[in-house]
């Protein structure tokens, strides 16, 4: 189906669509009210209102056969309005690319339906073919022809039929002034007279001024019964049914038939009808499509029904002559009509007297084709279906019903808009004297329009291309400005602020809602609020001082900034708190004292250390020489401990020769003290003329197991070379302790520390193993030596022949001495000469004197001194401590 | 080698031992392959105190080579070193001449330091009363010289006498001392020898 091209927008919509998809704004006009009609149209008057019927149901004069379908229900009760002849009347085709809106349609589809068509597809009456040829010689008598509205010329006998004298009536009726309240009807239509289609402008003209105007399309009001006379023009054509004419219009093939037949056939005096009242031919019925109302026949008029029809179709009636009076009414109404486009574009101006002769003449020329009238590329308006450029006839006096679209439609209207007007065929007018009614009796499909489109009116406030703040300059034209668009545009497009006024008084209406707490307190809170600025809405207070003095509404001095005062000056200085000041303070002590150069702390001098260093040497130089020059001894050298005794005793009992392994296992650095120890331990060992065997874990070791033994051997009849052999260095620490424990001693020990085989030392005949050994002797300084060597060679020493396991003394310095009596204790070790006191013990157990003896004099002189300087010095320092004040702390 | 490898042959060894000394079991060869295992030990740490001793000589060497400071005391070292291997080799270990190193030289080096390390401690302990106020530094002074007391024989601990039974009484305080850290140091020792058996220290992987 073809677009239908929006009258705001001059976009092209979808056929079905009812509102413009780009604009939104109505493309189908709001159908008309399916009530009956009031009371009081009588039969006369529903044959009338047959073509107000077709209108109704939007049937489009132009739509093809096949979508000349509407609904026959609606239709039916229409028909019984409108006389069939009427709503039958139908154009030719459509064209594709163009199709009517369907506000248009509702009225043009009846001002356009073919009167064969509205006869069932018959030929035209000839009261019709007479009309059109009496419409034409009046076109042509009158002058009065409308520059914008083109009125289509009559058709006449010789003129094929042409649909542009229904343009033309669309045009002249909208160009006619306004008619008097009175109905006007339209002049009966004489023999001389030509056909004029004037009685249409005219009946719209008086429909005009009973009605108000809508501003939408306004259809003409229905003729009621009270009106006889509105259907003089029917009676007129009535007479003109014993000879009906046909307009040859069957040499037309582009035409519709009834439309050519009106222009092939002479219009007769008296019995000129207009084209569209022609007989119409069973193929222009045919070709438009058109249905035949089924009409009551009470409701068809005489001359309709004494219309031939097609088979099996009623004829509409053709009017009497009496009832076609009104169409030469027309012609003398048939003026030229201001250029005025307020014509909504639905609605159809009857073509001029002038435009109709003209017309007339164009169909006597055969002209090839009678297009259909055309609207010109205007900007906003449905373009109706004819495509033929038609002169331009004198506007025609506009029905009442009519001009009221000026008044209310768009003010601003381009005069394009008027041609596009004026070209269209078939005019919608309604006779005015016809179907004039007064302004009570306005069918409720009408009222409902007018209503509808009041509301719409109020209710719309914002036209959707029209910005309510945008106000276009002087000589511009805003983008969303409407009112360039032409046409007669509702209120709610050309006035939104009329609208939005409405829609405020409208809601002004609206009872407040109700709402519960929850939802106030949810309320935002609106800025600038009455309670911020404490601004009663009613201020009645007068401003008594300032420059508003006298003022009322002002805004309050009181809480307001006083008066404009000197800016506050902030000086330089900076504010601080008591505590950034106390920080302040600090920080600054702090730098200060970074800065600050410190005084040198005069050191005590090194006299007093130097001379107390001093003071102890010739001390220890005193104790030394004191006892070497007297011989002086504190105490006698202790006393043997049972213990001692127990060790003397043992070492005396061993057997001469017997072999004694004699470990050296103390440093370089106690080598003194442990020589005094174990001196006397040794010299024993070799006055009982026991072999000794030295080895060691210690690199020096073999040399102090030697220096050892030379010194013990001092005074003792001992060889060395044939009783002492020095095994050597034994590497690997306590590792090493085990192995000797459990190797062979030739394994562990290939050679002594001469280098000679271990086979060949005398010192080693007949042993082989530790425990061939009689004795152990370790000699050290370290607690962990003789702890590896009574863990590692002691445990798994195996007892000897005897039953006796070999027995461990150990000779220690006085430091490891408190860490080898546990062992002593415990049994794992025999014995134990601690220091130089033990070995005094072990010389008094022996009675005799040593060197442990003639050194503890000078012994006890070196400790006591370190007691003493122990003790003065402590006493010395805990005094100075408690004498120091405080503040020379640090 | 890899700390994997490492650990494998630490824990494998240890545990052959240990288990040489629990059960010597002579069908097994147990405490042969034992005592394999200690001697090779045994030869480790004696590579080990000739690696010290080169190690020694190295880092002497790189003092006295050192391009910013050279320390000439480490030229001493070197040349003692040097005389006393050539000595040693030449007239043997046994020599008494090469002994008089050891017995005149380090020996009175060792025990003269030893002194004076006597009358620093002395000094030491003079000190500690000022430096440690309170009742710890005095006790220490206290215990000093008592001790040192009983040591030179100015207190009796032998006789019938309540001064030689006080005597003898505190001369046994440090056997109680002691045997609590001999105890604590086989426990550790234990401690440490489980460690290393289950894997848990490393101390051969570097």
């Amino acid at each position: 189906m073809a677009d239908i091209r929006c009258p705001m927008c001059s976009k092209t919509n979808p056929s079905e669509a009812e509102l413009c998809r780009f604009c939104g704004a109505r493309l189908v006009p709001l159908a008309p009210s399916s009530q009956p009609p009031p009371a009081g149209q009588n039969d006369s008057g529903g044959d009338v209102e047959d073509w107000l019927s077709s209108l109704r149901s939007g049937a489009s004069p132009f739509e093809s056969t096949g979508e000349g379908s509407r609904d026959e229900a609606e239709a039916s009760r229409q028909s019984e309005e409108f006389p069939d002849w009427l709503s039958r009347i139908q154009p030719a085709e459509q064209p594709a690319e163009e199709a009517l809106p369907a506000a248009s349609d509702t009225l043009s589809d009846a001002l356009f339906s073919s009167p064969a068509d509205a006869i069932g597809g018959e030929s035209l009456p000839e009261w019709l073919a007479d009309l059109s040829s009496l419409a034409a010689t009046s076109a042509a008598a009158e002058e009065q022809p409308s520059p914008e509205a083109e009125l289509p010329p009559a058709p006449t006998e010789a003129e094929p039929a042409s649909l542009d004298w229904l343009s033309s009536l669309a045009a002249t009726s909208a160009a006619e002034e306004q008619p008097s309240p009175e109905a006007e009807l339209p002049p009966t239509p004489t023999e001389a007279e030509p056909a004029s289609l004037d009685w249409l402008s005219s009946l719209a003209a008086t429909s005009a001024a009973e009605e108000q105007p809508a501003p939408e399309a306004e259809l003409p009001p229905t003729p009621t019964e009270a009106e006889p006379a509105s259907l003089d023009w029917l009676s007129s054509i009535s007479h003109e049914e014993s000879q009906p004419s046909k307009p040859d219009l069957t040499s037309q093939t582009d035409f519709p038939d009834w439309l050519n037949e009106l222009g092939q056939k002479p219009t007769q005096p008296g019995n000129e009808i207009p084209v569209w009242g022609a007989e119409p031919s069973s193929s222009l019925a045919e070709d438009l499509s058109i249905e035949p109302e089924a009409q009551p026949a009470e409701m068809l008029p005489d001359w309709l029904k004494a219309m031939p029809r097609p088979a099996g179709e009623a004829l509409p009636e053709i009017p009497s002559e009496s009832d076609l009076a009104w169409l030469s009414q027309f012609a003398s109404e048939v003026q030229s009509a201001p250029t005025e486009s307020s014509v909504p574009p639905t609605i159809i101006e009857p073509p001029a007297p002038q435009q109709m002769a003209a017309a007339e003449e164009i169909s006597a020329a055969a002209q090839p084709a009678l297009e259909l009238p055309q609207s010109t590329p205007s900007s906003a308006e449905p373009e109706a279906v004819s495509e033929a450029p038609l002169p331009t006839p004198s506007e025609p006096e506009l029905p009442d019903w009519l001009s009221e679209f000026k008044k209310t439609g768009t003010p601003a209207v381009e005069p394009a808009f008027d041609e596009s007007i004026a070209e269209q065929a078939v005019t919608a007018e309604e006779p005015s004297s016809a179907f004039a009614e007064p302004a009570s009796d306005l069918p409720e499909w009408l009222r409902k329009i007018k209503t509808s489109a009041a509301d719409q009116s109020s209710l719309i406030s914002v036209p959707p291309l029209l910005s309510v703040e945008s106000t276009p300059l002087q000589g511009e034209t805003m983008p969303g400005d409407v009112t360039q668009l032409g046409g007669d545009l509702p209120d709610w497009l050309t006035h939104p602020e009329q609208a939005g006024q409405a829609e405020g008084d409208l809601s002004a209406e609206l009872a407040p809602a109700e709402l519960p707490n929850w939802v106030e307190a949810m309320r935002p809170a609106q800025a600038g609020a009455a309670g911020s600025l404490a601004i009663d809405e009613v201020d009645n207070r007068v401003e008594k001082s300032g420059p508003l003095a006298g003022l009322q509404g002002v805004l309050p001095i009181q809480g307001m900034p006083a008066a404009p005062a000197k800016a506050r000056v902030y000086g330089s200085d900076l504010h601080l708190s008591d505590r950034q000041r106390q920080n302040l303070n600090l920080l600054q002590e702090v730098m200060a004292e970074e800065t600050r150069p410190f005084p040198v702390l005069t050191r005590r001098g090194d006299a007093p250390r130097m001379l107390f260093r001093l003071l102890i040497s010739l001390m220890l130089i005193l104790a030394f020489v004191l006892w070497t020059v007297s011989g002086f001894e504190f105490t006698s050298p202790p006393a043997a401990s049972p213990q001692m005794q127990t060790l003397f005793q043992r070492i005396d009992r061993l057997t001469p020769g017997a072999p004694v392994l004699l470990a050296v296992e103390y440093e370089g650095g106690l080598s003194g003290e442990m020589r005094l120890a174990s001196l006397s331990l040794v010299r024993h060992l070799m006055e009982k003329n026991l072999r000794l065997v030295s080895l060691s874990t210690l690199p020096v070791g073999p040399a102090l197991a030697a220096d050892l033994v030379q010194l013990a051997q001092i005074g003792v009849n001992y060889s060395l070379a044939e009783q002492f052999t020095n095994l050597g260095y034994l590497a690997g620490g306590s590792t090493s302790l085990a192995e000797l424990a459990n190797s062979p001693l030739p394994r562990v020990f290939p050679t002594a520390l001469d280098g000679k085989p271990f086979q060949a030392q005398k010192a080693l005949q007949g042993i082989s193993q530790l425990r061939d050994f009689s004795a152990v002797l370790i000699l050290t300084d370290s607690p962990d030596t003789a702890r590896a060597w009574i863990e590692q060679v002691q445990t798994p020493m195996q007892r000897n022949a005897g039953g006796i396991r070999q027995p461990f003394y150990v000779i220690s310095s006085a430091q490891a001495a408190p860490l080898v009596l546990p062992y002593l204790d415990s049994g794992q070790v025999q014995g134990l000469v601690a220091g130089l006191a033990g070995s005094a013990a072990y010389e008094a157990a022996a009675q005799r004197s040593g060197p442990a003896s003639l050194f503890w004099g000078a012994y006890q002189l070196g400790v006591i001194f370190s007691i003493l300087i122990l003790l003065a010095g402590g006493l010395i320092q805990a005094a100075a401590s408690l004498s120091r004040r405080p503040g020379k702390r640090g | 080698m890899r700390a994997p490898v490492s650990a494998a042959v630490a824990i494998s060894v240890g545990l052959i031992v240990l288990v040489g000394y629990f059960f010597p079991l002579e069908a097994y060869n147990l405490p042969a392959v034992r005592s394999l295992l200690i001697e090779w030990g045994v030869i480790l740490a004696g590579v080990a105190t000739l690696v010290a001793i080169l190690n020694l000589l190295g880092v002497h060497w790189r003092k006295l080579s050192a391009s910013q400071n050279p320390d000439y005391n480490s030229l001493l070292v070197l040349l003692a070193f040097l005389v006393t291997f050539v000595a040693g080799l030449w007239l043997g270990a046994a020599h008494p001449q090469y002994q008089k190193v050891v017995t005149m030289i380090q020996a009175p080096i060792e025990a003269s330091l030893m002194g004076l390390a006597a009358v620093v401690l002395l000094f030491a302990c003079i000190r500690l009363v000022s430096h440690r106020k309170g009742w710890m530094g005095v006790v220490f002074l206290v215990s000093a010289v008592i001790f040192l007391a009983l040591g030179s024989g100015l207190l009796p601990s032998q006789g019938d006498s309540l001064l030689a039974d006080v005597t003898a009484f505190i001369e046994r305080l440090p056997v109680a001392g002691s045997r609590g850290l001999l105890i604590g140091i086989a426990l550790g020792s234990l401690t440490a020898g489980l460690r290393i058996l289950m894997g848990a220290d490393r101390p051969y992987s570097g």
